[in-house]
């Protein structure tokens, strides 16, 4: 624990509209065994100005991983997708989509649009929270991704 | 012709008494004189009255009337030819019996006897042909005249003292030449010969003054005047048998019409055309046309009769047919009437120029026009169409679609119009028209109530359609938004049982328990709908699946429940179908998972085949399970239904209304055949494709 005390934590970035579900993951995460930073914004205009450090999040960190739910209001979870892998400075953020939808469609699309992985979130709460374990684990400790100049 | 008939008749009378005088007393003669051989010549060159044809043997009007003669008094003739001089001196010396052509004078007479003349020749006056002052002898007093030198005609003139100058040529080419080149005033010569040199020298413009008034060389009775020749035969003097014998048989010729006949023939090309009086014409026309006019009007007025009898009969068989094809004509219109008032469509005719000529009952039934309210098509513009606008809209699409069909036999297009009715209502309707001669003839057909119904449904389908969205839509947001706080009360009641396990007696770790299990129930509903809703929302892609794979596809994915359950799955070979081969999976994975599950025998058995029945195929899957009753059969097809507790079989209800609505979707139809603890046969078709089978 101390070791891992000593390394600056990984910033999560979860774009998420429902306030239970907001809840339930940062409960998932805090039993996760890496140091987490979780950024929290609740529509896809605020993932944005987020990401390219716009008004109030000007002095905010550049996430290492995003939770982006596909259902959000004003601007949804596949437009911020796209926004993201078309822009250079960010396209190469890994995005897990983590939603509701069991949907063929927004699966497909989903990979389309370049998102790295696709999970539909169970309704039991030991099987989510086992699932956001596996996530962290694979994508913040496992996967070597590439360094970018901060 | 009746001139040259008197003068014969005359001629005849004339020679023909001396010669009965004659005849008795030579009648004894007459046996010796027929045997007698005729010995004659003629001239070589007198035209025509003697000359010599190319096989050198006699011809011309005196040899052929010599011919004629002697041939009519029965006696033989030899005829030869010679120098005039020459045959005279012959006749003299009494070895010629007979000349044909000789000119009578004293001096002759003395040497030989003469016949009665033939012919004779007398002088002429030829002037030009506008000369007026110079119409006989007498008239050359004062006057310039030509005659030829030593010519008996010279001799003529000296002896009468005609002329008031003499102009003298040596030929009376010459003199005629002269005179029609308009020298001098007359030229007095033989008349024939003077003819032949006109037609010969080609003058046209110099005329006998005799021939005026007659052109007949013919012996004519009655003393001669002036200045002529007498041609007769001559014969040796003193042979009176042979003369009186020439003088019979002229009389004869001359009778019997044979010297008419020679005389056209040789001097018919030569002398001017005789000339007839107008009484003679007027005599002539009134002796032949009044006849002629009486038999023409005779026959006319006959024919006419017969004409207007046959005209008669034919226009009383026109009035018949008339009448008859009137009678048709009117029974065709008043059926026509009959059928143009009754018809179930509004009609009315107009005619080219703009008027209404009739509407029927129809019309004014759907209007409420009658032809007094619009008289005429502008009337009608007026009436029908209120609004000015509009009205010449209407005006323009009508005058093209009836400009397009001019000339032609084809029907004006139906054009949709708004029509505004005599109570203020309007109408939808399609008029057409068909142009006739003179008139046409408008039909129109209300689509107001059709346009209508076609407008609701147009609207209910419509309706259909969003609310249709709207429930797909509903499907899957119901299964997102259900789900959230769904999993919202799962998770914190899971977070509750784990976070505060110390806090919680047996009974509230239980209750959590019941409420989490019932939240996964909700899930399993809200998945089931979405399955469901999604067999309906996605469309088909049919591609040619081997149903066969399917269900060994089905049976690999169910091998634990089988192994668990010590079934035994079989099926034979299927056919190959165009279907949506993830809905047929589906459809086989719920009907043999059905098979297996409601299923307490000690060794379960699945059969799955197929039979071809008509268009279709009929897909069976049998098992040996619990069977369902009769009254089920319907209401196992429907969503939610169940017919167990969920202690007795776990599952939702919504498997058998997902195998119906995929079996639907592929035009199929399915149903069991099952009792109660008998087990179960499903049945379900689908159609054949077989152009894809193989």
């Amino acid at each position: 624990m101390t070791d891992m005390e000593n390394v600056k934590p990984a910033q999560v970035l979860l774009v998420e509209d429902n306030e239970d579900d907001v809840e339930l993951t940062m409960e998932a995460l805090k039993d996760s065994r890496v140091r987490t930073y979780v950024h929290v914004v609740y529509d896809g205009m605020d993932a944005m100005k987020f990401l390219r450090r716009q008004g109030e999040y000007a002095d905010k960190p550049r996430p290492d991983l995003i939770l982006l739910d596909l259902n959000l209001p004003m601007m949804d979870g596949r437009e911020v997708l796209q926004e993201i892998r078309n822009d250079p400075d960010l396209t190469d953020l890994p995005v897990v989509v983590l939603t509701t939808s069991q949907s063929e469609e927004d699966i497909c699309r989903s990979y389309k649009l370049h998102a790295n992985c696709y999970i539909a979130k169970p309704v039991d709460f030991t099987k989510f929270s086992e699932i956001i374990k596996q996530i962290e684990g694979f994508w913040l400790q496992l996967v070597k991704l590439p360094r970018k100049e901060r | 012709m009746q001139i040259s008939k008197m003068v014969k008749v005359f001629f005849v009378f004339w020679l023909v008494i001396p010669v009965l005088v004659v005849v008795p007393a030579r009648a004894a003669d007459q046996p010796s004189g027929a045997g007698r051989i005729i010995k004659s010549a003629s001239e070589l060159d007198y035209p025509p009255f003697a000359l010599v044809r190319s096989d050198g043997t006699a011809d011309g009007f005196s040899v052929d009337l010599l011919k004629e003669v002697v041939r009519t008094m029965g006696m033989p003739l030899d005829m030869t030819t010679g120098p005039w001089h020459d045959i005279k001196q012959q006749l003299a010396d009494g070895r010629l019996d007979v000349l044909p052509f000789v000119s009578y004078s004293e001096n002759r007479d003395r040497l030989f006897d003469f016949s009665a003349s033939y012919m004779r020749l007398h002088g002429t006056v030829f002037v030009r042909e506008d000369e007026t002052g110079i119409t006989s002898e007498a008239d050359l007093q004062d006057k310039a005249v030509i005659v030829m030198k030593g010519d008996n005609a010279h001799e003529y003139a000296l002896q009468n003292r005609l002329a008031g100058t003499l102009i003298l040529t040596d030929t009376y080419e010459d003199a005629l030449m002269q005179l029609s080149s308009g020298k001098h005033d007359a030229v007095l010569m033989l008349q024939l010969v003077g003819f032949q040199l006109l037609k010969k020298l080609g003058i046209t413009n110099v005329v006998s003054v005799k021939s005026v008034r007659e052109t007949n060389l013919k012996p004519i009775p009655g003393p001669l005047s002036g200045y002529e020749q007498k041609f007769c035969f001559a014969v040796q003097e003193g042979d009176k048998e042979l003369l009186a014998k020439l003088n019979e048989g002229l009389a004869i010729v001359i009778a019997s019409g044979m010297y008419n006949t020679l005389y056209d023939k040789w001097f018919g090309p030569i002398l001017p055309g005789p000339k007839v009086s107008w009484q003679q014409v007027a005599r002539y026309l009134l002796a032949v046309l009044v006849p002629l006019v009486l038999i023409i009007a005779g026959l006319g007025i006959w024919f006419l009769k017969k004409e207007v009898a046959r005209k008669t009969r034919h226009l009383q068989q026109e009035i018949q047919e008339r009448k008859q094809a009137e009678m048709t004509l009117q029974k065709s219109e008043t059926k026509f009437r009959t059928l143009f008032d009754v018809a179930a469509i509004p009609m009315c005719y107009v005619s080219d120029e703009g008027i209404m000529v009739n509407c029927n009952t129809k019309f004014t039934q759907t209007f409420g026009y009658t032809t007094a309210d619009i008289p005429t098509l502008d009337a009608w513009w007026q009436t029908a169409y209120p609004d000015p606008a509009y009205r010449q809209q209407v005006i323009d699409t009508w005058d093209a679609a009836v400009k397009k069909v001019q000339g032609t036999q084809d029907s004006i297009d139906p054009i949709e119009y708004l029509v505004t009715c005599k109570n203020r209502d309007t109408r939808r309707v399609i008029i057409s028209g068909t142009a006739f001669p003179e008139y046409f003839l408008a039909t129109f057909v209300d689509i107001t109530d059709l346009k209508n119904t076609e407008e609701q449904l147009e609207s209910t389908l419509a309706d259909l359609e969003r609310s249709n969205a709207e429930l797909q839509q509903f499907a899957y947001v119901a299964s997102h938004d259900l789900q959230e706080p769904l999993r919202a009360a799962v998770g914190f009641l899971q977070l509750l049982q784990s976070r505060y396990r110390d806090h919680l007696d047996e009974k509230g770790t239980h209750y959590i328990e019941r409420a989490v299990n019932a939240g996964h129930r909700m899930q399993g509903l809200i998945n089931d709908l979405l399955t469901l809703s999604r067999v309906n929302a996605q469309n088909l892609v049919p591609k040619e699946t081997d149903m066969t794979r399917i269900v060994a596809e089905v049976v690999r994915d169910l091998q634990p429940v089988i192994v668990e359950k010590q079934a035994a799955v079989n099926y034979s070979e299927l056919p190959v179908l165009v279907v949506d081969n993830n809905q047929v999976f589906s459809l086989l994975q719920n009907l043999v998972t059905n098979a297996l599950k409601y299923n307490t025998s000690r060794h379960p058995a699945v059969e799955i085949g197929c039979q071809e029945d008509g268009d279709v195929y009929r897909f069976f899957v049998k098992d040996n399970g619990i069977g369902i009753s009769p009254r089920f059969h319907d209401r196992i097809f429907m969503i939610f239904q169940r017919l167990h507790t969920r202690r007795e079989y776990s599952g939702t209800g919504i498997g058998l209304a997902l195998c119906r609505k995929i079996v639907e979707r592929h035009n199929g139809r399915i149903w069991v055949v099952s009792q109660k603890g008998q087990g179960s046969v499903f049945y379900f078709t689908l159609p054949k494709t077989k152009e894809l089978i193989k």
